[in-house]
C-alpha cells in the first residue's frame, strides 16, 4: 500500500510541473556570479603561473641561480598579467558584458544552446519496456506509453513516468533548472548530487490479450495448461537510476588532445568564420563606445585627474584600487569599479545596454556553435546504475540491478560520430526464494542479462529520426515460476481440472535472445518522441517458441519546454 | 632592424606611422596551437594568411582597434602580439579571458598613430 501511495505521489509530482511552465523571475545571479568570469580569468592566470613555478622548481637542468631568476621573472609576469584582468576594452570584453548584461538575455541564449544540444541526444530512456537501459537522465520529468517488452509473456501497455530528484526540488523551490554561472565558482549552484538521480514508476494501463500458458507443478512435475486474460491495471515497477561520474577527456593541455583539436579546428574553421565575423561586428558598437571614452593622444595613466576621459580615468583609478587590494578584497573592489564604469557608460550612451545585449547574444551564438561543433568530436562516456523493483503480472515480485555504460566510438579524425553504443549488464533476483524445479530446492536467483544497442540519428546529429539496433541475451538457470491467475480457464478441447488460483507453476527452462530494431521520430521543439519498432525473441519468459511483436508508443521529455525563453 | 610598429606606453598596445602597412601575428607560450579565425581593423575585415599572419591596411591617424577571434586557447593563456619579419620583442601581451562556456574567443589591440 505504502509503495503504491509513493508511486502515486511521484506521479503527481511529475505531472504537476507539466501544467505550468514558470516564468523567469528577477536576476538569479548574485554579484559574485556576475563577477564569475573575471574571477575565473584571474584564477586561470594564477594556476598557469603556479604550474610554471612547479615546472621551474623541478627543472634540474638549470642551476639554482637560473631557477631563482626564472621564478622571479615568472612572478613579475604573473603580477603584470593579474593587473590586466580588469581591462575590459581589448581582452576582457566578454567578462564585462557578462557582468553588465540584463540576465534574461544571457539565460535565454544559453537555453537556446541547450535546446539545440537536446535535439542531438540519443541516450535518453523512453519507457520501461525497452530491452536496453540507457544512460541519459531526465532534467525534470518525462512520460512514456509503450507496448510491452518482447520478453514479457503477458503483454500490456505500460505507462512510465520519470522524474529527476534535484529537478523536482529546484522546480518546486522556483529555482532555475539550467542556471548560467561559472560551474567552478563556489556560489554557482548547478545542482546537488541528486541531479544525477532519476526516479521512475511504471504502470500497466491496458488489458492483455488472451494468453495460453503451460507449466508444471513444483515437486510433482504435473503439466498444467490454461488460458487467461490479465485485466488488472496495476503498478508494474519502480526504478532508481544514478548517473556515476561522467568521464572527462577534455584536457586541452595534453598533446594528444592538442593534435585532435588542431585537426578539428582546421576542418571546422570555415564553418566558424561567419559566426566569428558576426561576433566581431556585434561587439564593435561596445568597443566603439568604450573607445569614445578614451584619449586619442598618448598620455600616461600614472596621475588620475578630472581632465581624463571617462574610460581612461576609470582605468587609472581601477589600476590603483586593484593593485592595492588583497585577494579577499579583489572581487568587491572590482565590483565597485565595474559599477562606476557601467553608470558612466550608461549616462554617456543611452543605447549602451542594447549594445551590451547585442554583443552578449553574439558571444553566446559563437560559443554555442563552437561547442556544438566540438561536441561532434568529443562525446563523453557515461555510466549509470539502475535499481528496479517490479511486480510482473502472474510472476513473483523481483529486484533488478543494471549497470549501463554508453560511449561514442571514434569517427574519422575531425569528423562527427553521432552514434552511441550502450552496453548493459544486469541481474534479476526474486524478492522471496522460489522453487527451482529440482527437488524442493529454492533460490532467489532469476537470471543474468547482457544487452548491446547502437543508436544514431538518421542524418545529421539533430535530424528528426534516430535508428536503434539492439541485441539482448538473458541467461536463465532455473525455470520461471508463475501463478495461476483468477479467471484462468482450461484450453479448448481439454478438460483437465485447473488448480486453484494462486497455485505456483514452473515454466520451461531456456535462455532468451532478442533482436530489436526501432526508429524513433522526435519532435525537438516539444520533447515528444514516437518509437516504432519490431522485435524478435526466441521465447518469452514463460512460453517457449519464436515470438515477433511490433512496438509503438510515445514519450515526452520536459527539457525542451523548460528551455523555451522566459521559462525556468 | 626596427619594424613599422613600436611598443605602446600602457595606453596603447602598439604605436605606428600613418600609411604604413605592417604585418602582425600572435603567439602564445601557453597555447602554441592558437589560431586566428577572423580579424578586423577599425571594423574592416583583415585577411588571415595560412601561417596566421595579418597584413593590416594602411594605418589610420588616431587610435584604431585590431580585433581578433581566436581559438585553441584556454582562459588565462598569454597572447603576445608581434610584427612579422622583424626580430623585435613582443609589442604587447594580454591574457585570454572567460566567456560563458569557455575561453573568450575575442581579443583586441589598440594601435595608435
Amino acid at each position: 500500500m505504502c509503495r503504491r501511495l509513493a508511486a502515486l505521489v511521484l506521479l503527481g509530482l511529475c505531472v504537476a510541473p507539466a501544467a505550468v511552465a514558470q516564468p523567469a523571475g528577477s536576476d538569479p545571479r548574485s554579484p559574485r556570479e556576475r563577477l564569475s568570469l573575471f574571477v575565473q580569468t584571474r584564477n586561470a592566470v594564477r594556476d598557469r603561473h603556479e604550474a610554471q613555478r612547479r615546472a621551474i622548481a623541478a627543472d634540474t637542468t638549470r642551476t639554482a641561480e637560473a631557477r631563482q631568476a626564472a621564478q622571479d621573472a615568472n612572478r613579475r609576469a604573473e603580477q603584470e598579467e593579474l593587473l590586466t584582468v580588469h581591462r575590459v576594452q581589448g581582452f576582457h570584453l566578454a567578462e564585462f558584458i557578462y557582468y553588465a548584461l540584463p540576465p534574461a538575455t544571457l539565460t535565454d541564449s544559453f537555453k537556446d544552446f541547450l535546446r539545440q544540444a537536446s535535439r542531438t541526444r540519443v541516450d535518453q530512456q523512453l519507457g520501461s519496456t525497452s530491452q536496453i537501459v540507457k544512460t541519459g537522465v531526465a532534467a525534470l520529468f518525462g512520460f512514456a506509453l509503450e507496448t510491452g517488452a518482447v520478453t514479457q509473456t503477458i503483454n500490456q501497455n505500460v505507462a512510465t513516468v520519470h522524474a529527476n530528484a534535484d529537478g523536482l526540488v529546484r522546480f518546486l523551490a522556483n529555482q532555475d533548472l539550467f542556471p548560467v554561472c561559472d560551474p567552478t565558482a563556489a556560489d554557482c549552484d548547478t545542482g546537488s548530487p541528486l541531479k544525477n538521480l532519476e526516479l521512475s514508476a511504471s504502470f500497466d494501463v491496458s488489458d492483455a490479450d488472451a494468453q495460453s500458458l503451460s507449466g508444471t507443478t513444483p515437486g510433482t512435475g504435473s503439466a498444467i495448461n490454461f488460458s487467461t486474460m490479465v485485466t488488472q491495471h496495476q503498478f508494474a515497477s519502480a526504478t532508481a537510476r544514478y548517473a556515476l561520474d561522467r568521464f572527462n577527456h577534455r584536457d586541452l593541455r595534453s598533446a594528444a588532445y592538442l593534435r585532435k583539436w588542431l585537426d578539428w579546428l582546421s576542418k571546422n574553421k570555415d564553418q566558424m568564420v561567419p559566426a566569428a565575423t558576426d561576433l566581431l561586428s556585434s561587439t564593435q558598437p561596445v568597443e566603439d563606445a568604450l573607445e569614445k571614452a578614451r584619449a586619442t593622444a598618448p598620455s600616461a595613466l600614472a596621475d588620475c585627474n578630472d581632465s581624463m576621459l571617462l574610460y581612461d580615468r576609470w582605468l587609472c583609478e581601477s589600476n590603483a584600487a586593484l593593485a592595492g587590494a588583497t585577494d579577499a578584497e579583489w572581487p568587491d573592489v572590482l565590483q565597485k569599479r565595474l559599477d562606476v564604469l557601467l553608470a558612466g557608460m550608461r549616462a554617456a550612451d543611452p543605447t549602451f545596454d542594447q549594445k551590451l545585449a547585442d554583443a552578449g547574444r553574439a558571444f553566446l551564438r559563437y560559443m554555442s556553435l563552437r561547442r556544438s561543433l566540438a561536441a561532434t568530436v568529443i562525446t563523453d562516456p557515461s555510466l549509470t546504475v539502475d535499481y528496479t523493483y517490479s511486480e510482473p503480472a502472474v510472476q513473483p515480485r523481483m529486484h533488478s540491478v543494471v549497470i549501463a555504460w554508453a560511449f561514442s566510438p571514434k569517427g574519422a579524425a575531425g569528423t562527427a560520430n553521432t552514434g552511441t553504443i550502450t552496453v548493459n549488464a544486469g541481474v534479476d533476483f526474486y524478492h522471496d526464494p522460489q522453487p527451482t524445479g529440482v527437488n524442493l530446492n529454492t533460490s532467489r536467483w532469476k537470471d543474468a542479462r547482457a544487452v548491446v544497442t547502437f543508436d544514431r540519428p538518421m542524418g545529421p546529429a539533430d535530424s528528426a529520426a534516430t535508428l536503434s539496433a539492439t541485441v539482448y541475451y538473458q541467461y536463465q538457470r532455473f525455470p520461471n515460476p508463475f501463478v495461476v491467475p483468477s479467471g484462468a480457464v482450461t484450453l479448448p478441447g481439454t478438460n483437465i481440472p485447473l488448480p486453484a488460483a494462486g497455485t505456483k507453476l514452473l515454466s520451461d527452462t531456456g535462455s532468451i535472445v532478442v533482436a530489436q530494431g526501432v526508429v524513433t521520430i522526435r519532435f525537438a521543439s516539444n520533447g515528444l518522441k514516437i518509437p516504432i519498432g519490431i522485435s524478435w525473441a526466441n521465447r518469452s519468459e514463460l512460453v517457449s517458441g519464436n515470438r515477433v511483436i511490433g512496438t509503438v508508443g510515445f514519450s515526452f521529455d520536459s527539457a525542451p519546454l523548460l528551455l523555451l525563453q522566459g521559462n525556468r | 632592424m626596427p619594424g613599422k610598429l613600436a611598443r605602446g606606453n600602457g595606453v596603447f598596445d602598439a604605436v605606428g606611422h600613418e600609411g604604413d602597412e605592417p604585418t602582425v601575428f600572435i603567439r602564445s607560450d601557453a597555447a602554441p596551437g592558437v589560431i586566428v579565425i577572423a580579424a578586423t581593423y577599425g571594423g574592416a575585415k583583415v585577411a588571415i594568411g595560412d601561417n596566421g599572419s595579418m597584413k593590416l591596411p594602411p594605418l589610420q591617424a588616431g587610435t584604431t582597434n585590431l580585433t581578433l577571434v581566436i581559438d585553441g586557447v584556454q582562459t588565462g593563456d598569454d597572447i603576445q602580439l608581434f610584427e612579422d619579419g622583424f626580430d623585435g620583442d613582443e609589442l604587447c601581451r594580454g591574457v585570454v579571458g572567460s566567456a560563458p562556456g569557455g575561453a573568450s574567443p575575442r581579443i583586441g589591440f589598440r594601435i595608435h598613430v
